[in-house]
């Protein structure tokens, strides 16, 4: 794919894909909570690899990333990144109807199989979406929660889109619990295809 | 545990190393790299000529299609980008600001799986094949290896100081050390 020849019809179709896609992620997270949850229409992005990490800003801020495959029909990597004090917050209302055990070690594992429960969620509302549009079906793997530092875990990304392009896709979204205070929590969403499947990726989206 | 201890103060001759970026910097400069996951940071450095160099590594090498073809773009301009070509291209620039080829010694950090996901495919160990042919380049180089932090699951950030040649390591949720 040229990824640098993409052109505007391009980038609002996948526009609006992320925006199907967040829409989904926006319910299917909502049921859980059992709270509204808005979502804002997403950005997309295009930009050179090398600036990914200055892009969203200190490549040390600390953050939550949940990452998930699909391996069948469409081999593609997904990826959820939320700032770490956002995903705390988030797993302290998913937990908020339980008391947590006082064992620190115990609180801390309920926290993270509620994130990774929450990504789990998110991802694969996310990718049935997009797979609904592109008719195909995209089943995902188990999640895997990792806390580091924003430029550590962009790496990931930006190794995969590196092998092929020096250009990446990128959506970013926004939500709010209002129950919560309206909070605004960041979540961005990365939809990467294995570099084996990018041309089959850009083929099923009719590019 | 908020952010990464102790960040090193700037300075007016710290650098700040992108990815697939090779800067060089003289005495009393300062060279960094931050939030390195399966990226690498590799220091070349000549104590005598008082010059030290690093580059910023991505990937091991420059992607063949399976069929053996190159992409169709030409070559990458960042030569950094690439461990089989970065630590060449940084060894020609040392030397041509005044370093001896014989005297240079390396120091090695990043290479961490981010992710634990049992299937996948090789791209989520890019870190490990990036240190694999970085330790391969140094020794078809003959630059000794004076100091390593690779591997593990942690995302680094490391400052080469030409002070001391020596290169502190950074992690969330661990004490700052130096190699």
């Amino acid at each position: 794919m040229d990824q640098e020849g993409m052109n505007l019809v391009q980038m609002d179709l996948l526009k609006e894909i992320a925006n199907i896609g967040t829409g989904h992620s926006a319910t299917a997270l909502s049921q859980m909570l059992g709270r509204g949850v808005d979502m804002f229409v997403p950005d997309v992005e295009q930009i050179p690899l090398e600036e990914i990490s200055s892009f969203f800003g200190d490549p040390e801020l600390p953050v939550c990333a949940v990452l998930t495959r699909c391996d069948e029909n469409l081999p593609l990597n997904l990826m959820l990144i939320m700032p770490e004090s956002d995903s705390r917050a988030l797993s302290e209302i998913m937990l908020s109807s339980i008391t947590l055990p006082s064992d620190l070690a115990m609180a801390e594992a309920l926290r993270e199989s509620a994130l990774s429960e929450a990504g789990n969620i998110i991802l694969g509302a996310f990718i049935s979406a997009v797979g609904d549009f592109m008719k195909v079906e995209l089943p995902l793997s188990v999640p895997a929660v990792a806390h580091d530092m924003l430029g550590a875990i962009l790496d990931v990304i930006i190794s995969i889109f590196g092998v092929t392009g020096d250009t990446a896709f990128l959506a970013d979204t926004r939500m709010t619990i209002p129950e919560e205070g309206n909070r605004v929590f960041s979540a961005r969403v990365f939809l990467v295809p294995d570099p084996d499947s990018l041309g089959e990726f850009m083929r099923l989206l009719g590019f | 545990m908020d952010g990464v201890a102790q960040k090193v103060p700037e300075r007016d001759y710290s650098h700040n190393v992108g990815m697939g970026d090779t800067l060089l910097a003289r005495v009393p400069g300062i060279l960094s790299s931050l939030g390195l996951g399966s990226c690498l940071a590799v220091a070349l450095f000549d104590d005598r000529a008082g010059i030290a160099g690093m580059v910023h590594i991505m990937l091991p090498r420059e992607f063949r299609s399976p069929r053996g073809d190159l992409p169709d773009k030409p070559a990458n301009p960042k030569p950094g980008k690439f461990a089989d070509r970065a630590l060449r291209n940084l060894v020609d620039l040392l030397e041509k600001e005044g370093a001896a080829r014989s005297r240079l010694r390396a120091k090695v950090a990043g290479g961490a799986k981010m992710f634990s996901i049992s299937r996948g495919p090789n791209l989520l160990s890019i870190g490990e094949q990036n240190i694999e042919v970085v330790l391969e380049e140094l020794k078809i180089l003959k630059i000794p290896l004076e100091g390593k932090d690779t591997g593990g699951n942690k995302g680094r950030s490391v400052t080469f100081f030409t002070e001391t040649w020596e290169m502190e390591v950074r992690a969330i949720g661990q004490t700052p050390f130096r190699i």
